[in-house]
């Protein structure tokens, strides 16, 4: 036996790429979604607004807590059990997997996304939201026109860092039945033993795509900085 | 009427528990040990050494926990049984503490290195100047300031660690996650949101405990001495 | 004595040194002055090795000579400890109590008991007028005050010489005083100093050796008379009249 069946490896490869548009899909849909709702949090836990301070502080507890693949099952088998349970009239089973996917990703983007922007508005906000008001803008036009897309560019590595664990996380998603890289490279593994093979196979395809990942991060963050370049003299 | 059920199920799945944490502790050794010299190795630019390490750090953080678990379990005893070695017959706890160490030592490695780095050279000067050779610099005045620096950084990967051992089961370990799961395969279904309910709670107070066992730590190093050294 | 022969050291492809020749005599107060990339720093540096001089030798007392191209490790280790720094942003190791930097070098590197090297750090700490702060740790010090901790860390060691890295430029002004007067009271007990600095009153007032250098070349070297009030080359004029210029405008 050989000790490694490239043929069979090479072959496959086109199979497992297939599983790449829903793992992007996934992660993009989240980090969408989770950003705008992390921001809401953010701001919540910034202002310290009563009440939703303390929702906000469990929920971000919660899902930093708890093991993402937990997250999915409470989900994809809670919500169903619910609906027997509390006997609604939607039917569990013809939802698509992927709205649970969704769902859950999104949380856990939106979780994380969360400390990312209250870190990056509590170090810029205060100096520069008197500025603003010195000028006469609202609170609102500060936090729009000056605050918010400096705490984009701060936050942006950051946000890299999440995006890509995000990729990575997906890989769970076969768990609750979505078809992703994971879930074909599994199948086909186990038609003919070939485990070796098609793993390493998926590795490469997630490894590649985190490093392109990283170079457009790298670059997208060296355009946007272009203002913090400081003047030598 | 479902009281008595939600303590057996807790029990029985925190009867499993001691399998987590000696899955944690034996990783956490493991990683931090593979961690150190890792990080070595990147500090110093040992040629060669260092371009492999940069590679295999890379692939750790790159590719999913998951993938890298059925490698190890799955791939290596194939590519091993070509050679004739046979190690299909080790429990999956071996497996699943050896990928989760190898894991970690990539980001454990650039924890340490960053907050070796982080104390500075001047303070390493300063070490010269008295006439300290390298390693008395080391023990006494660089690493004592490295590791309160890497302590955040250190709490996250453990606490991140503990919620990577539930994929554990997936291969075969019977720990929290893998009791559930025979709970449920067991009981046709019936209960499995109780079951969710419950384990999700446990990983989340261990988590908790975790936190508050590392702040308090950190209380303990950080008295009086500022965080970052002074440039 | 310390004697540096033909030192030179070159960054790339920029000659930082070229070829510099010193000899400090037993109780000297050395000054160096010069402008900002005339190598002063890079030269104090090389002398406990710091930097890597390129070529040349340093000797210091009669026991100890190094050559530059192929040191051992031993002679690098024996010529620091023979020396003590201070440094401009005065490098306290910032996980020791002010009374434990001072003991440092004399328990880990000079193998002496705790007992003895408490009683030396004590009565440093009394002469440097920081008693109450034996305790403390350095980030709740003044810049001042943990210069002159740096100060008598130096002095414990009782090493050949003392070494000055512009000990006073990161203090804000108020401080500049005291440590400069600390550095006025070690000098009159007879300790071996070199400076480098641009506090040019100092150099005049405390120092018994003037060096002034630029682009690598000492220009000019003599007493401080010789040097700050009667400079013979047009450089060393020329440097001193800038910086006398600058006290005219005092906010």
């Amino acid at each position: 036996m050989t000790v490694f069946d490239w043929e069979f490896a090479i072959d496959h490869i086109p199979e497992v790429l297939k599983g790449v548009p829903i793992t992007l899909l996934i992660a993009v849909v989240s980090i969408v979604i989770g950003s705008f709702v992390g921001l809401f949090m953010a701001l919540i836990r910034v202002y310290r607004v009563p009440v939703l301070n303390q929702m906000t502080l469990v929920f971000i507890s919660f899902i930093r807590g708890t093991p993402l693949l937990v997250q999915l099952y409470v989900f994809f088998y809670g919500i169903p059990a619910l609906v027997e349970a509390q006997e609604w009239q939607v039917n569990p089973d013809k939802i698509s997997p992927l709205w649970y996917a969704f769902i859950v990703y999104s949380m856990n983007a939106a979780a994380y996304t969360a400390e990312i922007f209250r870190a990056s508005l509590n170090s810029i906000a205060a100096g520069q939201l008197e500025a603003c008001h010195s000028v006469g803008m609202t609170t609102w036009q500060g936090l729009r026109r000056v605050v918010f897309p400096q705490m984009m560019i701060m936050a942006l590595p950051n946000m890299g860092n999440i995006f890509v664990n995000l990729i990575k996380s997906t890989s769970l998603a076969f768990a609750v039945k979505v078809v992703e890289i994971m879930a074909i490279a599994k199948m086909l593994a186990n038609q003919g033993y070939n485990f070796l093979e098609m793993y390493l196979v998926a590795a490469v395809v997630y490894w590649v795509i985190c490093l392109l990942l990283e170079v457009i991060f790298h670059y997208t963050e060296k355009r946007l900085s272009i203002f913090k370049r400081a003047v030598t003299v | 009427m479902g009281s008595q059920q939600w303590g057996i199920l807790f029990a029985q799945i925190m009867e499993r528990l001691p399998i987590t944490i000696a899955m944690l502790i034996a990783a956490l050794i493991l990683g931090l040990i593979l961690g150190t010299i890792i990080a070595i190795i990147q500090i110093k630019r040992i040629p060669f050494l260092h371009q492999c390490m940069t590679l295999f750090i890379s692939f750790s953080r790159c590719t999913p926990l998951l993938v890298q678990l059925f490698l190890v379990y799955f791939g290596v005893p194939q590519l091993l049984s070509a050679f004739g070695i046979y190690i299909n017959d080790l429990t999956p706890f071996i497996f699943a503490v050896v990928t989760f160490a190898l894991h970690i030592s990539a980001y454990l490695a650039e924890v340490i290195r960053s907050a070796y780095l982080a104390v500075g050279e001047a303070q390493l000067e300063a070490c010269y100047s008295i006439g300290m050779t390298y390693t008395q610099a080391l023990r006494r005045v660089i690493l004592p300031q490295a590791f309160v620096l890497a302590l955040p950084n250190l709490g996250n990967t453990i606490i991140d660690l503990f919620k990577d051992t539930s994929l554990a089961f997936t291969i075969g370990v019977v720990d929290i996650m893998g009791q559930a799961r025979l709970i449920i395969g067991n009981n046709y279904g019936l209960g499995m949101f109780k079951v969710y309910i419950i384990i999700s709670l446990i990983y989340w107070g261990v988590c908790i405990i975790i936190e508050i066992i590392i702040h308090q730590i950190e209380q303990r190093f950080k008295k009086g001495r500022v965080n970052v050294a002074k440039t | 004595m310390i004697k540096l022969s033909g030192i030179y050291k070159k960054f790339q492809q920029h000659e930082v040194l070229k070829g510099i020749d010193l000899e400090v005599k037993k109780g000297d107060v050395l000054t160096i002055i010069g402008p900002s990339g005339s190598g002063k720093t890079t030269f104090l540096r090389c002398i406990n090795f710091l930097e890597k001089p390129d070529e040349g030798t340093i000797e210091i007392g009669s026991t100890l000579k190094v050559n530059a191209i192929k040191p051992s490790k031993k002679d690098i280790l024996a010529l620091r400890q023979k020396t003590a720094m201070v440094f401009q942003n005065y490098n306290l190791f910032q996980n020791k109590t002010v009374l434990e930097n001072i003991m440092e070098g004399l328990t880990v590197v000079q193998k002496k008991s705790k007992q003895e090297a408490r009683e030396v750090a004590e009565r440093l700490l009394h002469k440097i007028g920081l008693e109450e702060k034996r305790d403390a740790y350095p980030s709740s010090l003044s810049g001042g005050q943990q210069q002159r901790v740096g100060i008598a860390r130096a002095l414990a060691l009782n090493p050949e010489v003392i070494l000055f890295d512009e000990p006073t430029s990161a203090l804000d002004p108020e401080m500049v005083g005291e440590v400069l007067q600390l550095m006025k009271q070690i000098a009159a007990e007879g300790i071996t100093m070199i400076v480098v600095t641009h506090e040019i009153d100092f150099a005049h007032e405390v120092s018994n050796h003037v060096v002034f250098m630029d682009g690598g070349h000492i220009v000019e070297e003599g007493t401080p008379e010789e040097v700050i009030v009667h400079p013979q080359k047009e450089r060393t004029q020329q440097f001193l009249k800038r910086l006398r210029k600058n006290p005219e405008y005092i906010i």
